[in-house]
């Protein structure tokens, strides 16, 4: 990677090569990977997970865990070999010359000890002060990353605070020490979009501020386009290609980069665009494809491709790419993007009523304490919400954790308990359903988050479908196996993977198993439950697109839950919007994005990273204040009103239902016809973009 | 396969099992005298006395073949009281685990306060009532260790109930009864194998101390506790009668101890070799 001239890169990684296991069995999880990084420059490190850029940044800072060693390579800190240093003073570069910033805040703050004890540890430690002098310098710093209260904030403990605090708290502690390279790993995946956004700008602000320099490791390019100055592409171990953001982005050389940016559905780009998943899966580490180790994914391989291991080589400009095709594609237009084009919705099915109604619906769950477990209060998962789906359609729910999205999908299939509400399920009363054993579950399915944890670990792939079908009476003894194969086929597996245990599969083979045992009743109904959030950005284009076309097939109706705006748009026919247990606002597709009528629908879309440096940097961010409602004690009125920027008296006291604003538009919220809302909505218009 | 042989506690374990085994299953064919024949004429023999390998006791009797035919004894009253609580309890814990509420409650309550008297003396109580004999200590040993399993199968139950493959298996119209059986006891049946083989080498200790007190087999059936406790009375003369009983309860326990802990370290996830 080329620097500007004339200036001496802060960090040099040179040849750098982890392995894991003993001599005689090694898995190499990072192979050859050089960079540099000048003073104050902002490096994003992009990467599905075991692409190495974790282990890459780890083997940086001398953090490998055990198993892992450095095979080849050196790493300079100023001019300084950091993988030869004494431990003793490779400990003082952590926190002096490198800060660490990981990706779950509750488990990197130590839960036994006061928020103000550990930041104020890094300073005794290295910079030698003295308790009273670290306790009010930490005091500071709380205060620098936008804590309020701060004095106070020092003597809580990590799990009184808010993720989005511990995040900060976290950094906090990283420029305790004025560190001259802070490394980010994954800083805000954990976090809301609206809270990621913040601690975004917080980053940016700070390395301007503190000319840090900063290594972003993501696996989102939305996130890493606001931030890198320049960004590295990585794939099996290997940067693939490297340049400025603006020419990663705007003009990706390598056919992986491409294929990631055309993966994931953007909220500045027409929902009709197709989604190009990259078909395949990631590569063994153990044991990479040889060649390129893209080349199996990749629609422009060549022969040579498959022979010979393409070198990081000048690609024009400040560019290195690894790819024999490198210099076609810099010459031409990007490298046109792998994969088969998926067709999206060719509108909205023609439909009367909705088919699964919903008016309502409260779910209540008792908090107890104390010793005889007395009812001390109610958590409002989901606090009246009404909605509609027709037939055939998906119905996006979104919202931020907390928000009840999934309480209510769960609900919706008797999975929840309902305090209050109506359901109506093509046509028929949920309540007379629900006891009746056998019905519900053919009407309606659900697939989980998580499919490392929706599969029981103890059975086949073939045992797990096979019960389903038994326990339903759906199949003979002889016919159960034939069964068994055509529903793996309907998700696009090949029937020897019935033999296999969960453990033995990936993600994306995972979930289209829990897709498969949800559809092996075929139901008319699904819920699906941040089904994509768990899956790397190249497998999650061909879980939508699966979804997307056994809906078309089987005529499905979806309620699609996610936090993630860019997948729900392009997947649902219409969107519904919670926050704090209530429907803020419903609205067909493009009119939620183009449109936004309910003041937290708008700061929740300008919170959304899109993966265009050009975009990203002009941005007018609105940024809710404060930190979303407890459950378990919601404020009075509108839900929002505190976080709410153009609240009045009335929000306070007097919850706004759900009205009608015009054709299939619904927004709650008192003020969204006022002029001072309208203008301010459509000022800081969101560069969403939308056919013309 | 590679795992388990590197995993020293557990192939020790093991081989001090299978020979206690091996002794209990020919003791017939290894012993070289009858354990029950008393002989006055050689009371209180030394150890390595030719033929008397480990000496005899206060009635001339062999040691090494009480020993021998103990061993059978003493793997019954370990084991046999294991299966039974294990089964019992489990079912309970498993039950009440999935149930939740207030059978929950009741029981874990009932099990607090069985758990509130010291283990030896409820196993006392129950054996008096029921009378001294092989049957009534096993079932006061089961007795007494029935809310221990059923406390680790709930806990077991309760964290497996919020997996996400359980509320799958609801979503899709399962039974209860298919739910528990199927989808949560293979699943949480790892650490409740590990502390079955703990509790059993824990038995082998308590069933020496109710012996001891009396309570188990009668005499003349060669028994360890039993033995220990009539070799007590010749400390001060022969205190090999007693202290060859007493090693042996200790191996056996040990030999479960090694074992419990090995299998703990095999199905504990953590304890897989790293990987990036």
């Amino acid at each position: 990677m080329t620097m500007a001239p004339g200036r001496k890169p802060l960090l040099d990684v040179r040849g750098l090569s982890v392995a894991y296991g003993g001599p005689a069995r090694q898995t190499h999880v990072v192979r050859d990977v050089s960079f540099s990084l000048g003073a104050g420059e902002a490096l994003g490190v992009v990467g599905e997970s075991g692409s190495g850029k974790t282990q890459t940044m780890l083997a940086v800072l001398r953090l490998l865990p055990r198993g892992g060693t450095v095979t080849a390579g050196s790493v300079r800190l100023d001019g300084c070999e950091l993988l030869t240093l004494p431990a003793g003073e490779m400990r003082h570069v952590r926190g002096r010359g490198i800060a660490f910033v990981s990706q779950d805040a509750l488990s990197a703050l130590n839960p036994a000890m006061t928020v103000g004890a550990q930041i104020a540890e890094p300073l005794i430690f290295n910079e030698g002060m003295e308790e009273a002098a670290a306790l009010a310098r930490s005091a500071e710093l709380l205060d620098h990353v936008g804590i309020p209260g701060a004095k106070a904030r020092l003597s809580s403990y990590p799990h009184q605070l808010s993720g989005g605090m511990r995040q900060r708290v976290l950094i906090a502690m990283a420029i305790s020490c004025r560190p001259k390279l802070l490394i980010a790993d994954e800083p805000t995946t954990a976090l809301d979009v609206t809270i990621q956004a913040q601690i975004l700008r917080l980053i940016d602000d700070l390395r301007r501020e503190l000319n840090m320099a900063l290594v972003l490791i993501s696996h989102d390019l939305g996130v890493v386009a606001g931030v890198a100055d320049r960004v590295a592409i990585m794939y099996a171990g290997r940067i693939v290609e490297t340049a400025s953001a603006g020419a990663v982005f705007g003009h990706p050389v390598h056919p992986y980069t491409s294929a990631l940016l055309a993966a994931k559905p953007r909220l500045d780009r027409p929902a009709e665009r197709a989604l190009r998943p990259i078909p395949g899966l990631p590569p063994d580490p153990a044991q990479p494809p040889p060649g390129c180790a893209f080349h199996p994914r990749c629609v422009h391989r060549i022969a040579r491709c498959a022979e010979e291991l393409p070198p990081l080589s000048p690609a024009g400009g400040d560019r290195l790419a690894a790819c024999w095709l490198a210099g076609e594609f810099a010459e031409s237009k990007a490298a046109a993007v792998n994969g088969t084009e998926s067709n999206t919705h060719a509108g909205p099915v023609i439909a009367g009523t909705g088919e699964i109604a919903v008016e309502d619906l409260s779910v209540r769950f008792p908090v107890r304490t104390g010793v005889l477990r007395r009812v001390t209060g109610t958590v409002r998962a989901v606090d009246g919400v009404s909605l509609s789906i027709p037939r055939g359609e998906t119905l996006g729910l979104v919202g931020e954790s907390g928000s009840g999205k999934t309480t209510t999908g769960r609900a919706l299939l008797g999975l929840a308990p309902m305090a209050d509400g109506r359901i109506r399920y093509f046509g028929r009363d949920f309540a007379e359903i629900k006891n009746d054993p056998g019905v519900l579950p053919r009407l309606g399915q659900m697939v989980f988050q998580d499919p490392y944890g929706s599969l029981n670990p103890r059975m086949t792939v073939g045992a797990a479908l096979g019960e389903v079908l038994s326990v339903h009476g759906l199949a003979r003894e002889t016919g159960v196996a034939a069964r068994v194969n055509a529903l793996l086929d309907s998700v696009g597996l090949r029937s020897e993977i019935a033999l296999k245990h969960p453990h033995e599969l990936s993600g994306g083979q995972r979930q289209r198993i829990a897709i498969a045992r949800a559809l092996a009743i075929e139901p008319r109904f699904i819920v699906c439950d941040e089904v994509v959030s768990a899956l790397d950005v190249s497998i999650q284009g061909q879980i939508v697109n699966l979804l997307m076309e056994l809906q078309r097939e089987r005529g499905l109706t979806y309620l699609f839950i996610s936090h993630d705006l860019s997948v729900v748009r392009h997947i649902s026919h219409r969107i519904a919007v919670m926050y704090g247990g209530k429907v803020m606002e419903t609205a067909p597709r493009n009119r939620l994005f183009t449109a936004p009528r309910h003041p937290y629908t708008h700061a929740l879309l300008s919170a959304v990273p899109v993966a265009d440096p050009k975009i990203e940097r002009g941005r007018v961010r609105v940024e809710p204040r404060g930190e979303p409602p407890d459950p378990a004690d919601p404020p009075p009125g509108c839900r929002f009103h505190r976080s709410c920027r153009f609240a009045v008296e009335r929000c306070k006291t007097e919850t706004p239902r759900l009205e009608r604003t015009d054709d299939d538009h619904l927004v709650a919220c008192h003020r969204w016809a006022s002029d001072e809302v309208q203008t301010a909505l459509t000022a800081t218009a969101i560069p969403v973009g939308e056919r013309p | 396969m590679q795992r388990l042989s590197s995993n020293t506690a557990f192939v020790a374990g093991i081989l001090l099992l299978a020979g206690i085994l091996a002794a209990a299953l020919f003791a017939d064919a290894l012993a070289p005298h009858d354990p029950l024949l008393a002989n006055p004429s050689v009371r209180h023999l030394r150890p390595f006395t030719p033929g008397h390998l480990l000496g005899t006791d206060e009635l001339g009797r062999d040691i090494a073949s009480r020993l021998l035919f103990g061993a059978r004894l003493a793997l019954l009253v370990a084991v046999v009281p294991t299966l039974i609580a294990l089964a019992v309890g489990g079912l309970i814990g498993l039950a009440v685990g999935y149930a939740g509420g207030a059978w929950d409650s009741v029981v874990m309550r009932v099990f607090d306060v069985m758990f509130a008297f010291p283990g030896i003396l409820l196993a006392l109580g129950i054996g008096a009532a029921l009378g001294p004999g092989l049957g009534s200590m096993i079932i006061a040993m089961v007795v007494v260790t029935i809310p221990a399993f059923g406390r680790v199968v709930r806990g077991s139950v309760l964290a497996a109930k919020e997996e996400q493959y359980v509320e799958a298996a609801r979503a899709l119209g399962y039974s209860h009864w298919r739910v528990a059986m199927v989808h949560i006891l293979p699943n949480v049946l790892g650490p409740i194998v590990v502390y079955a083989t703990l509790q059993t080498g824990r038995n082998v200790i308590l069933a020496a101390s109710l012996s001891f007190l009396g309570l188990g087999p009668q005499p003349p059936t060669p028994d360890w506790g039993q033995m220990l406790s009539t070799g007590r009375t010749a400390l001060a003369i022969a205190a090999h009668v007693a202290t060859i009983p007493g090693l042996a309860i200790m191996l056996l326990a040990i030999g479960f101890n090694l074992l419990g802990d090995g299998a703990r370290d095999l199905l504990d996830p953590r304890m897989k070799r790293d990987q990036p």
